[in-house]
């Protein structure tokens, strides 16, 4: 590109240069004549190449690289890490209105390349205390329940253990 | 008698009583509640923003210094918490004052180099009246040539600095499109919104290897074709090259137009569309009845999701720290180029009465040239700036 117009200004130049230095006469008109057809081959350089087979336009255009746009998976994992927690939390928040104190809730989860989905909850009794009226009356059921409507999940994947 | 005055006097101070003591205050127990969740939210917002990798943002914010001489920021974390906290001084009013002060201060930068083009056409016109009687015709074409070197080295002083800041912008453009619409398409995948990821991700990538790749090595050549041919065709009065360089200018206005008109049209089309799926598909899941949550991510069935709160306050903060950063960027060597334009015009207005017709024409065509530069620079950051709005506004789930 850079060569093509030096090549221009060059022949243009040449031209004027010319037309300085030859004196007013019939030369000169022909010579004048004969610039100007250098100066439009010279412009059409680059479509003669193009005729001839020598230009290729994949040399003009850089090479480019055409990736996928590549998501930070690991903020990914951070963000659905930060979102499990917040799940977990909730159904303890919930339990502990029920009157289960202190449950452990955690979520474990499978992706079936589409999307994440839940594969089984765990609640963990051990360091819970029951309040309210029925006291000392594992609400296993109550506790099923309550994490299935806040996680629409179906019962048999909610796992107690270390009820008293 | 008395017993009636009496009971009387007793009713009066009763009712007397229940109008006159003031009713007690009524107590109000501390909402607690709201505090808490906005210190969730907070949290929400410092665990998603550390668990991104801004620093390319952050070299952003370094090349917008080295090219522009602004500073935006100290790093990007410092901008999203002046957002995020209400203290960002990036108004209207702080850029309507940044535009005036580079507009003041380009103005008076090129006005010596104009009024030294200005002097040598003048000069032109005075001694070719002066030796006109005298001097033969190649005398007074040399005179020509040699006030237009003149000029043309003034010109060209003046417009490599321009040229050089617009081939630096489409460069930072391309930058910032590898850098930023990832971490933004990341955050839009983890709010659920797939079916717009799925549009987003190819259009982002047309701008950055397409349309970025066009301007590079289609329309900025057709703008040095322009430019020197405008330039060349000046030389001389045998040698008219103006009507090639019209033709070219054409050309690289239509590309540039079809381009981005296209690119712009597809974008709009497809991404209200993919934005719209995404929020079907969030209202479907929470009415489903479905053993398992069909969302990426997200588990609750109702209640105030605090993570995906905090991730679309993170989108959104860090999406308008991207247009201030592309405002910054593309807006300075956008105005410097319009005051050049519009300098050399006027510059070729005013010497039209008084120099030659040919200084006057040069002037004017070049000017003319760098409508190209102004056209591919607008329609390359309103581009941009469509998809980051579009991002934006995406998964903005009860956001009024």
């Amino acid at each position: 590109m850079k060569e093509w117009l030096l090549s221009v200004t060059a022949a243009v130049l040449l031209s004027v240069l010319l037309e300085l230095l030859l004196s007013e006469g019939k030369i000169k008109k022909y010579v004048t004549g004969v610039l100007s057809l250098v100066i439009i081959c010279v412009v059409f350089l680059p479509v003669i190449k193009f005729v001839k087979n020598d230009f290729s336009l994949s040399d003009m255009l850089p090479q480019t690289e055409t990736n996928v746009i590549i998501v930070d998976e690991n903020a990914l994992a951070a963000i659905d890490g930060m979102k499990k927690q917040e799940a977990e939390r909730q159904v303890e928040t919930e339990l502990s209105s029920v009157g289960i104190k202190d449950a452990e809730v955690n979520i474990y989860t499978y992706d079936d390349g589409e999307t994440t989905r839940i594969s089984y909850i765990t609640v963990n009794l051990q360091a819970s205390v029951i309040t309210g009226y029925e006291e000392n009356i594992i609400l296993t059921e109550k506790i099923k329940e309550t994490v299935c409507e806040i996680l629409t999940v179906s019962e048999d994947k909610v796992i107690i253990y270390g009820g008293i | 008698m008395k017993k009636g005055v009496a009971l009387f006097l007793l009713i009066l101070s009763f009712l007397f009583l229940i109008i006159v003591i003031p009713k007690g205050n009524t107590v109000f127990a501390e909402d607690t509640e709201a505090d808490d969740t906005e210190e969730n939210l907070d949290d929400a917002v410092n665990d998603t923003l550390d668990g991104l990798d801004l620093t390319g943002f952050d070299e952003l914010l370094t090349l917008l210094k080295e090219y522009n001489d602004v500073t935006v920021a100290n790093s990007i974390r410092t901008l999203v918490n002046d957002i995020l906290a209400g203290k960002s001084e990036f108004d209207f009013s702080y850029f309507a004052k940044f535009c005036t002060e580079i507009v003041l201060g380009e103005t008076v930068n090129i006005l010596p180099q104009l009024l030294l083009i200005a002097l040598f056409a003048f000069l032109y016109s005075v001694l070719q009246n002066l030796n006109s009687g005298f001097s033969s015709s190649s005398t007074q074409k040399i005179l020509y040539l040699a006030c237009f070197g003149l000029v043309v080295t003034v010109i060209g002083a003046m417009t490599a600095k321009n040229i050089t800041s617009a081939v630096k912008t489409f460069e930072f453009m391309g930058k910032f499109s590898e850098v930023s619409f990832p971490i933004m398409i990341t955050l839009v995948t983890a709010l659920g919104g797939s079916a717009s990821a799925a549009v987003y991700q190819p259009m982002i990538l047309i701008f950055g290897n397409v349309l970025i790749v066009l301007i590079k090595t289609v329309i900025m050549p057709l703008f040095y074709i322009t430019f020197v041919f405008s330039i060349v065709g000046h030389l001389s009065e045998n040698v008219k090259l103006d009507k090639f360089s019209k033709t070219v200018k054409s050309a690289a206005e239509w590309i540039t137009g079809i381009a981005f008109g296209t690119f712009v049209t597809l974008l709009t089309s497809q991404g209200i569309t993919g934005a719209g799926l995404d929020n079907l598909a969030i209202r479907g899941a929470k009415f489903a009845l479905s053993s398992y949550v069909p969302i990426i991510g997200n588990y609750l069935k109702d209640g105030f999701d605090i993570v995906l709160a905090g991730c679309i306050v993170v989108k959104n903060a860090l999406g308008l720290c991207a247009i201030l950063i592309l405002l910054f960027a593309v807006l300075i060597p956008l105005l410097k180029t319009v005051i050049l334009m519009l300098g050399l015009k006027f510059t070729a207005a005013v010497l039209q009465p008084l120099s030659d017709e040919k200084f006057s024409s040069l002037l004017y065509v070049v000017a003319d040239s760098f409508k190209i530069l102004i056209v591919a620079v607008l329609c390359a950051a309103f581009a941009a700036l469509l998809i980051v709005m579009m991002i934006i506004y995406t998964c903005n789930f009860g956001v009024i």
